[in-house]
């Protein structure tokens, strides 16, 4: 876990690397296990050739789950705040492009805003989880109520 | 509220999502703003535990009840995330988000309290809007998730790429 800090010691701009994960095929098959979302995107490569969007576009091989990026941004956001320094709260994500097998995907948190409100205070966040070709998979708009 | 006492297993999930596919509703079939078959699911540490590690969090705020006890929580917690596994926990084989083919595009939720084991989950599920775009079809769902204390636990809104 991190160091702790208080409100009035995060800057806007304040930035940091969080969970980076080498995703495998076992990691989406645990995944798919332990969320309860089997979907054959994720395991099924003959479901993968056949399927064709209409947009035209086609993924190249199964998929990870998109709630599996974001369970990581979320767990990048508890790894920073619990247990003393606050509260996950909320998160937006856009899924930007697919996460593959044999990637290695870094999660990046950026602190843009704060806000005192008359019961919280809070740490506007952006997200981006980016690939080992630097590309975008998601992005993400994240709260952090923090207690001190 | 809960209908059953026992426990949700991992053993009771049907994970067969081919399984009457074609009787899930497509998107033609959608009624926005129709809340949709759900059922109740008491969570157990195992269960929090294996989705934890499935994403390589090893927090002792999910698997050390004695140090747990010591901080501010009080006692064994999940990750904020959970509501992931709920989603297809609390949904009934019918419920559409399983439809071979359905891609996620983003979501947004928002934390309000922690999921403990042994709590009760009951999800309120609606299909909120349809869209087309570029030629794909879209659904906007949104889902509302309480404890057995009445509590919301959690509420968010997601986006999928429909099939058909």
């Amino acid at each position: 876990m991190t160091a702790t800090f208080s409100y009035a010691d995060i800057d806007i701009g304040h930035a940091f690397d969080g969970v980076r994960v080498d995703v495998t095929r076992e990691m989406i098959k645990e995944f798919a296990m332990a969320s309860f979302d089997n979907n054959p995107l994720h395991w099924d490569d003959d479901f993968i050739a056949e399927t064709t969007f209409a947009n035209g576009k086609k993924f190249d091989t199964v998929i990870g789950h998109g709630l599996m990026t974001y369970s990581l941004m979320v767990r990048t956001m508890t790894d920073w705040l619990w247990p003393d320094n606050g509260n996950h709260r909320r998160l937006e994500t856009r899924f930007r492009s697919p996460v593959y097998p044999g990637d290695t995907i870094q999660v990046r948190v950026e602190v843009q805003d704060k806000r005192e409100t008359r019961k919280g205070k809070w740490l506007v966040c952006g997200l981006t989880v980016t690939n080992q070709r630097n590309e975008i998979v998601s992005t993400g708009d994240a709260l952090a109520e923090v207690l001190n | 509220m809960s209908e059953t006492s026992s426990a949700f297993s991992a053993e009771d999930f049907d994970y067969d999502f081919w399984k009457d596919a074609e009787k899930r509703a497509g998107w033609d079939d959608l009624e926005p703003g129709e809340v949709v078959a759900s059922r109740p699911v008491t969570i157990t540490a195992e269960i929090i535990q294996r989705y934890a590690r499935s994403i390589g969090d090893e927090n002792p705020l999910y698997f050390d009840e004695e140090y747990a006890k010591t901080t501010r929580f009080g006692g064994l917690i999940s990750p904020p995330s959970i509501h992931a596994l709920f989603l297809f926990a609390c949904t009934t084989h019918d419920h559409f988000m399983r439809t071979p083919g359905t891609v996620n595009m983003g979501q947004n939720w928002w934390i309000q309290h922690p999921v403990r084991p042994g709590d009760t989950i009951t999800l309120t599920a609606r299909c909120l809007d349809k869209v087309i775009r570029k030629g794909n079809t879209f659904a906007i769902h949104d889902n509302v998730f309480s404890n057995q204390h009445g509590q919301v636990v959690c509420s968010g809104r997601g986006w999928t790429m429909r099939p058909y």
